[in-house]
């Protein structure tokens, strides 16, 4: 019987991305790379489900309420 | 005590929080139709949301939401025998049936005419009881607190049913957790390891996000739903003020399990699942005819459907006057409360009477646009929801939940937090372990930690000043009864059956 695996852990892959390149470059490939894993294969769907909801989150918390999003540490040196 | 409750009415007419509730009701509705996503999960990702909008418009989409959902589960339990929320698993046992037999249709009408009678029942329940235990509990005390703390713990470890001992050992870890930060007293830190992030503490949205909503996400992810569609033809769909009449003789129906809808959501811990369960069992019990239940009998529906949206304000009633959520969802919102500052409790009453009874307000509209809202748009349009991209949902979903956590300090730490709480909470579901008490724990130790001191301090360090007056007494007498009641009844019930098999 395999070990079956604690679900958290492949949310923190996406967790460290967003801490080390940023917000929006982690979110960019995470969205279409975990659909695509799971199942989801139309390209014109991953596209734009990616560049809406980015774009979306953008307008409201980036332009809209001034929330500032990890840039990433990599990138701050 | 009631006039305060007119008094906030005109505010929820204004176009925003108006508008706030019919929003939230229809993307409950949605939310609840899509099996996997549920009403917690909603609202943890409306959070971040709600920080630049005015405290009474986040409030109403939650009112909404919750409602919505708790009939939105209905409409694929009905149609394709997939509950869309877990409330909604009772509602499969005859809505399905029907929907074979070619009533689908009614069926549904059934669904959302109960769901909305639960939902304004649990409405009036919440106006009728908040406010005078409001100036109950602005007499308590310390001492009188701290008990109140405590009976919400005992409660929720040996009511819940379970193993009590890993209730106990849950609610410990909650207490425990309540602990880290900075001492309200002295000063000093506890438990932080140096982290300064954790010197306020932990916010009970963080371990919420952990324990409730993040977990159902990945299996959203993870689990394919294959659904044929659902052809019109079957639904039998007809005009809702022909279908009212038929519903006529369902009244008692109603009323019984709007009362025991209202009762488990004033139970903490206990959701919109069990109440469900629970009213559909007693009226099969009760019913003339138990041999038609289970093959489509629309009183299972109706009962199970207004039993869980009955329990929707009710679960508010401990959680404004005291700060003891009555449900997971309620323990959500009690979160969004504390993000706009309004600290739950009978200050709150006094202090902002208008979010208040405009929220309770919020819970009644939100419930009658049920039925305007869910009788016009549901059935077939709302079927083809369920062919909706799973993977891609879940993985939007992942992102706003991390932005939630993220937006609420503005840091990863509380990121990783959560994920460590997702983490703990993976195995301690695994090994029986129940969740509830964590999140009790953690809102009810702070609570009984600061007014033990309290008390102790006005005491001068004297322990009997927590037995000393009537109130304190009583509580202590209420506490006793929770944690001994169940096991006393065990006792009685082992040497019935004893007596029985002799």
């Amino acid at each position: 019987m395999h070990e079956q695996e604690n679900p958290c852990d492949r949310t923190l892959g996406y967790a460290l991305a967003t801490d080390m390149i940023g917000f929006y470059p982690s979110t960019a490939v995470t969205i279409p790379l975990a659909a695509w894993l799971f199942g989801y294969r139309s390209p014109l769907g991953l596209v734009a489900a990616t560049v809406i909801v980015i774009g979306v989150i953008w307008l409201i918390f980036d332009y809209g309420m001034s929330q500032d999003f990890p840039a990433g540490r990599l990138w701050q040196e | 005590m009631y006039s305060d409750l007119l008094g906030a009415l005109p505010e929820v007419f204004g176009l925003a929080n108006f508008a706030a509730i019919v929003i939230g009701v229809i993307a409950g509705i949605v939310v609840g139709a899509m099996p996997g996503l549920s009403a917690a999960m909603a609202i943890s990702v409306l959070v971040p949301f709600t920080f630049g909008l005015e405290p009474l418009v986040a409030l109403g989409l939650m009112a909404g939401i919750y409602n919505g959902a708790m009939y939105g589960g209905a409409i694929p339990a009905v149609l394709l025998r997939i509950p869309g929320t877990p409330a909604a698993v009772a509602t499969t046992f005859d809505g399905y049936p029907m929907a074979q037999k070619g009533e689908g249709g009614f069926a549904l009408q059934v669904a959302v005419v109960s769901s909305s009678i639960g939902g304004i029942a649990s409405a009036f329940a919440l106006m009728l009881l908040a406010p005078p235990l409001s100036k109950v509990t602005l007499l308590f005390g310390p001492s009188e607190v701290f008990w109140v703390a405590v009976f919400g713990l005992a409660s929720i470890i040996f009511l819940l049913g379970g193993n009590p001992i890993k209730g106990l050992i849950s609610a410990c870890f909650g207490v425990f957790v309540s602990v880290v930060g900075s001492d309200p007293i002295y000063g000093n830190d506890r438990y932080t390891f140096g982290q300064p992030e954790l010197l306020d503490g932990i916010n009970i949205v963080i371990l919420l996000v952990g324990l409730y909503a993040l977990p159902p996400v990945i299996d959203l992810l993870e689990t394919p739903v294959k659904t044929d569609g659902v052809n019109s033809s079957k639904l039998g769909t007809e005009p809702i003020w022909r279908a009212l009449p038929r519903m006529s003789h369902f009244w008692k129906t109603w009323i019984r399990s709007s009362i025991i809808g209202i009762w488990i959501g004033i139970l903490p811990g206990a959701g919109g699942s069990m109440a469900a369960f629970m009213s559909y069992y007693e009226a099969r019990r009760s019913s003339k005819t138990p041999d038609t239940w289970g093959n489509g009998e629309p009183e299972g529906v109706a009962e199970a459907e207004t039993a869980n949206n009955a329990d929707t304000a009710s679960a508010l009633i401990p959680a404004l006057t005291l700060g003891i959520p009555g449900t997971a969802v309620a323990a959500f919102m009690l979160g969004g409360l504390l993000v706009h500052g309004l600290q739950p409790g009978p200050m709150l009453f006094q202090d902002n009477p208008d979010v208040v009874f405009g929220f309770m307000w919020q819970f009644l509209f939100g419930a009658i646009l049920l039925v305007l809202l869910g009788g016009a748009l549901a059935t077939n349009s709302f079927a083809r929801l369920l062919n909706l991209p799973r993977p891609l949902l879940g993985s939007v979903i992942i992102v706003l939940m991390l932005i939630g956590v993220y937006s609420i300090n503005g840091r990863m730490f509380d990121v990783y937090l959560m994920l460590g709480f997702g983490e703990i909470g993976w195995v301690m579901d695994k090994l029986r372990f129940p969740l509830p008490p964590v999140v009790l724990g953690l809102i009810l130790g702070g609570f009984a930690e600061e007014n033990l001191r309290l008390a102790l301090r006005i005491g001068r360090g004297d322990w009997m000043i927590l037995f000393a007056n009537t109130t304190s007494l009583v509580l202590v007498a209420l506490t006793v009864a929770v944690v001994l009641g169940p096991m006393i009844n065990r006792r009685i019930q082992a040497s019935r059956s004893e007596d029985a098999t002799s």
